[in-house]
């Protein structure tokens, strides 16, 4: 009897022991989302009225792990995104007609978790490039034993089929401060380093760019290649920043820029995550900002985003805070870049402006400041 | 108990109880005790051996038996080098190992009621051309952390294990007891992380001998394994770059100049034993209910889950001996089925099933020693494993199975020389080792041959174990082999006159 007891006992607590556990198992798979998705172009480019797009590439990629998956859209307009894991994913559609050279493009973000029947629709439009952008940016550095970051520099592209001037522009790093700003809930994006053109924005006419002309701003203009292999000769630019107040180089042969904001640095980007952006200079003003770190209130420029000509938004990990709304950029570039990789972002091919940098924008190396 | 036991348990526990790698650990050298078993090809059915008996603690290792177990006390040193290398291995295994420690381990009473046992080593372990893999242990979950490099790692730390028992009555017997390892890591090369390996295990048991020849026991043993992997800044000039994956194809790009990485595994097993030790039968019946639950964890400026992996484990094992009376001949049989149900999701996505491991074996096996005229003994043995394995990694839509059966024959012989010299040598043959992972190739065969010799003068027992292995497979031109040396010199303290085999 006793030992009856004894066994019972034993095989029920043991019995009871795998039931105990932090997580349930779920029923459903992951991997078995499918998406059926439709093209639809809803600017008449390639019709009249709303017309399915066929021959479209749909690019399928995820900012939270490595993915990148190409479709094509049937003579329907239809294409089947099958076998996706659970996450969240930036679809865009292309389409780019070369012998009439325009494009359309769309966009959207889906977050599936299991959903094997899926249907759903992109909206294309013609894609109205902005006449400049920034082409390519350098802010990796090129040698961490030095911590060697001087050669950074931002290139800037004339897409459009006209000279443009950039008299009065302002080159902008922006930042997120303490407080946090909801970049959705603001028209204005924070300036950091805001630097500027000579000149004045619509008025002077002395800096041109020519269509299809590249422009390198470089933090100082000399050859660094001579401190280290991955170093980038600079010494080509055509313009270079310089902050007066510091002890910051300054190449007499290469014209400046210089700071409007109230710092006394050089123009440098951070190494992993930063917004750049090209504005006209026009509508800013100076707006304070609660810093914790030094118990005090500290000067931002507000860059209004309506003056904004081109923003890009890098990080090198997909998950990071946004700086930058989604109205200027919707995605990073720049995502699993190491810091002093000797590495740079640059559009895929130059002007391509679909406001999503994680789109337009690929990883390379070497640099190639001036050209593409 | 044995070390070698312990050390099997903990890597069980590590890599998911029933994650058999054969290629990797087949040729191993026995640690601590059973150096005979192993030098005898692992013939354990039907081999009678002081460390290889039919009772809770040597096929159960419920530490409240130690006191019955016991028979002499004794202070052993141990050194043991195994190497084991070749191509004929799992992607992120180690090309080369190189296995070296030097220990020591004894048992002694503690009074009347009670016994304790107690084991000690430090070792080097050197795991050479590396390929991309991070971790202690690759294969114990479907997360992976990975690099671009292959280098070579070397580890140092201690391991240690004490069990302990008392007796309450002469029928009621508990103990407890621990294993633990700790070692650090370097990997060579960019990324250079840190490895800390901390592994923890309690053992708890109770014996009641209800009467007869019953003995009933009951063990419960937690676990803690907890793998770290530091990353700092490197020499190379640049970030490191890691890949943290999710099965074989979600996985995210990682950069960074400092982070950590770690793995904190949680285990319960309950153990239900029950014995019969009769003059000439003598048999014992285990049954383990296990749960384990590996929570993988990133930590840059605040820790966030990756990655969860839970094994449900049922177990049950029989395993019995006959030795007539009068007969110089003894059977033995093995049966069990073990049942290791392994899944896992990313805690971020708790609705959906990343990966399902189900795991079933069933064993079978028999064997015979004789003991021939002029103190020769001739071991041999046969089993089976019948093992049904799935690998549904969901979110890369691959999907493998395995429904195979694994021989394994084993013949040895043993002839002794007065009491004084023992001459060993074994053969072992497996065909078709199983990885869980079905990572291996399909149809290796292993073979292996051990030989030693004891030698037992003036208090003092001197063993040697040597082995060599060779893992092939029919139609893939690739080895792996292994060599493996261990010396035991064991000092006798206090001799009751026990039969020691």
């Amino acid at each position: 009897m006793r030992m009856k007891v004894f066994i019972t006992a034993l095989s029920a607590a043991a019995l009871l022991a795998p039931s105990c556990g932090e997580e349930e198992r779920p029923s459903e798979p992951d991997g078995a989302n499918a998406v059926r998705l439709l093209a639809v172009d809803t600017s008449s480019v390639e019709g009249t009225g709303w017309e399915p797009v066929s021959g479209a590439t749909i690019r399928v990629s995820s900012p939270t792990f490595e993915f990148y998956k190409v479709y094509e859209t049937g003579p329907t307009g239809w294409a089947m995104l099958d076998n996706l894991p659970a996450g969240v994913y930036r679809i865009s559609a292309e389409k780019i007609n070369q012998d009439e050279n325009y494009m359309i493009l769309g966009q959207k973000e889906l977050s599936l978790v299991y959903e094997p029947h899926a249907v759903d629709s992109i909206f294309m439009n013609y894609q109205q490039s902005s006449p400049l952008v920034i082409n390519e940016i350098y802010y990796a550095g090129c040698d961490y034993a030095k911590f060697y970051f001087y050669d950074q520099f931002i290139e800037l592209y004339n897409s459009s089929s006209e000279t443009r001037y950039l008299d009065g522009y302002f080159l902008v790093r922006t930042t997120q401060v303490a407080e946090v700003i909801d970049p959705e809930a603001e028209d204005y994006a924070l300036g950091y380093y805001v630097f500027a053109f000579p000149g004045e924005s619509g008025v002077t006419h002395d800096i041109p760019i020519e269509p299809g002309e590249f422009v390198v701003v470089a933090a100082d203009a000399i050859d660094h290649s001579r401190f280290g292999a991955r170093c980038v000769d600079l010494s080509g630019a055509d313009w270079e920043f310089f902050n007066s107040l510091g002890s910051d180089y300054d190449n007499p042969a290469v014209p400046n820029l210089l700071p409007i904001s109230n710092l006394t640095n050089d123009f440098s980007m951070n190494l992993a995550h930063t917004a750049v952006l090209l504005s006209d200079g026009t509508d800013w003003e100076y707006g304070m900002h609660f810093e914790p770190s030094v118990n005090d209130f500290k000067e931002y420029v507000h860059i209004p985003l309506t003056t904004i000509l081109d923003g890009v938004e890098y990080s090198s990990n997909p998950d990071s805070d946004r700086y930058l709304t989604i109205r200027v950029d919707a995605g990073f570039a720049g995502v699993g870049m190491a810091r002093y990789s000797g590495r740079s972002v640059q559009r895929r091919f130059p002007g391509l402006d679909s406001n999503n940098s994680s789109f337009d924008f690929e990883i390379i190396e070497p640099p190639t400041p001036g050209y593409q | 108990m044995t070390q070698r036991k312990r050390s099997a348990i903990g890597r069980a526990a590590a890599a998911g109880a029933a994650c058999i790698v054969l290629l990797a650990a087949a040729a191993g050298n026995a640690r601590s005790d059973e150096i005979r078993v192993s030098t005898l090809a692992n013939a354990s059915l039907a081999l009678e051996d002081r460390d290889n008996g039919i009772n809770p603690y040597d096929f159960g290792r419920n530490p409240s038996w130690l006191f019955r177990d016991y028979d002499y006390s004794y202070i052993r040193f141990i050194a043991s080098i195994e190497e084991r290398s070749g191509h004929l291995r799992r992607e992120y295994d180690p090309n080369l190992i190189n296995d070296l420690y030097l220990g020591f381990s004894g048992i002694k009473t503690l009074g009347s009621n009670q016994v304790v046992r107690g084991y000690f080593d430090y070792r080097r372990l050197d795991d050479r051309e590396v390929y991309r893999n991070l971790e202690f242990n690759q294969y114990n979950d479907p997360f992976y952390l990975d690099d671009l490099t292959t280098g070579d790692f070397q580890y140092y730390g201690p391991r240690t294990s004490v069990d302990w028992a008392l007796r309450l009555r002469d029928d009621l017997y508990i103990g407890a007891g621990f294993d633990y390892d700790i070692s650090t890591g370097l990997k060579q090369v960019y990324t250079r992380p840190e490895i800390v390996h901390n592994y923890f295990r309690g053992n708890f048991g109770l014996t009641w001998l209800p009467g007869g020849n019953w003995s009933l026991g009951l063990a419960y043993r937690p676990t803690r394994l907890q793998n770290r992997t530091e990353f700092a800044k490197p020499d190379e000039g640049y970030d490191n770059v890691i890949q943290g994956y999710a099965g074989d194809a979600i996985y995210e790009v990682r950069t960074f100049s400092s982070y950590t990485i770690t793995e904190v595994e949680h285990g319960h097993e309950g153990m239900l034993q029950a014995f019969w030790g009769g003059a000439g039968l003598k048999a014992g019946l285990i049954a383990r209910v296990g749960i384990s639950e590996n929570d993988v964890k990133y930590n840059a400026t605040r820790q966030y889950p990756k990655g969860y992996w839970r094994e449900d484990l049922y177990d049950v094992r029989l395993k019995a001996r006959y030795s007539p009376e009068g007969r110089s001949w003894t059977l033995g049989v093995l049966g069990g089925v073990t049942s290791d149900d392994g899944w896992g999701i990313r805690p971020e996505y708790p609705e959906v099933l990343l990966y399902d491991n189900p795991y079933l074996m069933y064993t079978a096996g028999i064997g015979g020693s004789w003991r021939l005229p002029g103190d020769v003994t001739f071991v041999g043995e046969y089993i089976m494993e019948k093992y049904d394995i799935e690998v549904s990694d969901f979110g890369a839509n691959l999907f493998r199975s395995a429904d195979v059966i694994s021989n394994i024959g084993r013949v040895a012989v043993e002839k002794k020389i007065l009491n004084v010299y023992s001459f060993r040598g074994g053969f072992e043959y497996v065909d078709f080792p199983v990885d869980r992972w079905l990572k291996l190739p399909y149809n290796i065969d292993t073979y292996r041959v051990s030989g030693g010799l004891g030698y037992y003068i003036g208090g003092w027992e001197i063993d040697l174990h040597l082995a060599w292995e060779r893992g092939v497979h029919e139609d893939i031109d690739l080895e792996r082999q292994d060599l493996a040396a261990m010396v035991w010199f064991t000092r006798i303290i206090q001799d009751l006159g026990v039969n020691r085999n």
